[in-house]
């Protein structure tokens, strides 16, 4: 028996459906996507930035194929099948990027040690304080549920933006750490029209660092259609969704 | 005014006390330590493991100095100073000492991008499917909390057993996987005494394991005396405990 979120929208469109249409080519590397999930962006708009070649295969993550399965028991987007083995979890896929491609540019994380380390701390710090609280903010159904987990979310994100040297985190080169914000920043639509979200009354340095992130060229090409987001958002807001986050979310666990 | 957990004994003692005396010297490194501390164990193994030249300074965690604060406003251990700045997480910890010091051998993860994903994958599920239920396990005060908790310590534990090579996880070579779990394999005997955890109902292949761990010089020479940490596990198993991690855990929260 299937449930309503098998019924989603079956592929890329606008900007991404081109990009997924120039990958179709076999390559060394197989991107496992969904077109719409924000943590398989970030390993998407990594690819990009770097140019690396890949080959971008959709997923219903609600509907897995067997040989998906049985590369990735795990079944979770992102997942990267190279060399017969897959790895998962969007920021490692991204560290591994990083170092089986190092000829490509542009480098993603700084090359000293310790400031390699303090942009590892800046990712974990999105893991743990900002996710959560964005993702219990659209799925929190109560008003005052809604409020704390909105204040929550304010106070992670104001942190952020105090340590935004500009125009992007660690100033002039973008890096990481704003490609692990940037699918959240482009759907904070549905916290702004929904849950009372405002950029504005994080700062103003949030106002501007949104604005230029969401015009990157990377995150412009790996976003769809915004009409098709709204059947699956709209399963969130209800707390009605099945993905594997909106089920930890909703029974306060880790996210897998 | 002070908490119980301030009261903790302030040094290291046995095995680590001769480390502590053996690294007072100004270094390049500083290691700012809870001698107790399981996360603190797992940079201090690695440190250890790999012949690294470090300063350890015992942090009380429950009662800060002004200068910890003021480098790493967080306060939490364990921390490394490194050329003017701080990094902390343990595992972020363990990756910069990876990077900052390539020529000190053993390295502890897999040199092939691949592979090194694959291990991080392995730490990324030592923290979120054996820690949380581990720490919920001795924390939990009622009969169900706790076989719920001992049984998603048995399944995680089981599910990475499966894939120890053995003698440690990936074979022959000691790595940052067997880092990561070790503290936590030394501690089980509070799980063992006061919460029915059983070593063999995990499997014949965690007894061996368990025991090489254990075995390793690097933690022998990293662990204090017994009798020293009761008084501060006596606090978790009657979920009194105050540090962020207890906190977290008691209140359903993501652990800091």
């Amino acid at each position: 028996m299937g449930i309503p979120d098998e019924q989603v929208f079956p592929h890329a469109t606008g900007d991404a459906e081109k990009i997924v249409a120039a990958h179709q080519d076999p390559q060394e590397m197989i991107l496992y996507a969904a077109w719409f999930c924000p943590f398989v962006q970030r390993a998407w708009i990594t690819l990009e930035e770097k140019g690396i070649p890949y080959q971008y295969k959709e997923v219903n993550p609600y509907k897995k194929e067997p040989h998906f399965l049985a590369i990735n028991p795990k079944g979770l987007v992102p997942a990267i099948e190279y060399g017969g083995k897959a790895i998962y979890e969007s920021l490692i896929i991204c560290e591994f990027l990083e170092e089986a491609y190092p000829e490509y540019e542009h480098h993603l994380l700084p090359q000293q040690p310790v400031d390699r380390a303090i942009a590892r701390i800046w990712l974990d710090f999105l893991s743990k304080n900002f996710l959560p609280a964005n993702h219990g903010l659209i799925q929190a159904q109560e008003p005052e549920e809604q409020d704390a987990a909105r204040k929550k979310l304010y106070d992670a994100l104001k942190q952020f933006s105090e340590n935004i040297k500009g125009p992007y985190f660690f100033g002039d080169e973008f890096s990481l750490v704003d490609v692990a914000i940037a699918p959240w920043i482009v759907r904070d639509y549905i916290v702004v029209d929904h849950r009372g979200f405002k950029r504005g009354e994080v700062s103003d340095k949030w106002v501007g660092y949104a604005a230029l992130v969401e015009k990157r060229d990377s995150v412009v090409k790996t976003s769809s259609l915004k009409e098709h987001y709204t059947e699956i958002y709209g399963r969130y807001l209800r707390d009605e969704a099945q993905s594997e986050v909106a089920k930890a979310i909703r029974e306060g666990r880790v996210l897998p | 005014m002070g908490i119980p957990d301030e009261q903790i004994h302030p040094t290291a003692t046995g095995e680590a006390t001769k480390l502590v005396a053996a690294h007072q010297e100004p270094q390049d490194l500083v290691f700012y330590a809870g001698w107790f501390c399981p996360y603190v164990q797992r940079s201090w193994i690695t440190l250890e493991e790999r012949g690294i030249p470090y300063q350890y300074k015992e942090v009380n965690p429950y009662k800060k100095e002004p200068h910890f604060l003021a480098i790493n406003p967080k306060g939490l251990v364990p921390a490394v100073e490194y050329g003017g700045k701080a990094i902390y997480e343990s595992l972020i910890i363990c990756e910069f000492l990876e990077d900052a010091y390539p020529e000190y051998k053993p390295h502890l993860l897999p040199e092939q991008p691949i592979d090194k994903a694959i291990a991080r994958i392995w730490l990324d599920f030592i923290s979120k499917s054996f820690i949380p239920p581990n720490q919920r396990l001795i924390q939990a005060q009622e009969k169900e909390k706790q076989d719920a908790a001992r049984s998603q310590v048995y399944d995680a534990l089981r599910t990475f057993s499966e894939k120890i090579k053995g003698p440690y996880f990936f074979g022959e070579e000691f790595s940052l996987v067997d880092v990561a779990i070790a503290p936590w394999v030394v501690r089980d005997y509070i799980t063992t005494e006061h919460r029915g955890f059983k070593r063999e109902e995990v499997g014949e292949k965690w007894v061996k394991y368990a025991a090489a761990i254990e075995k390793r010089d690097s933690i022998i020479k990293t662990s204090s005396l017994k009798e020293h940490y009761t008084e501060i596990y006596g606090r978790y198993l009657r979920d009194e405990a105050q540090s962020e991690a207890a906190k977290a855990t008691r209140e359903g929260r993501v652990i800091p």
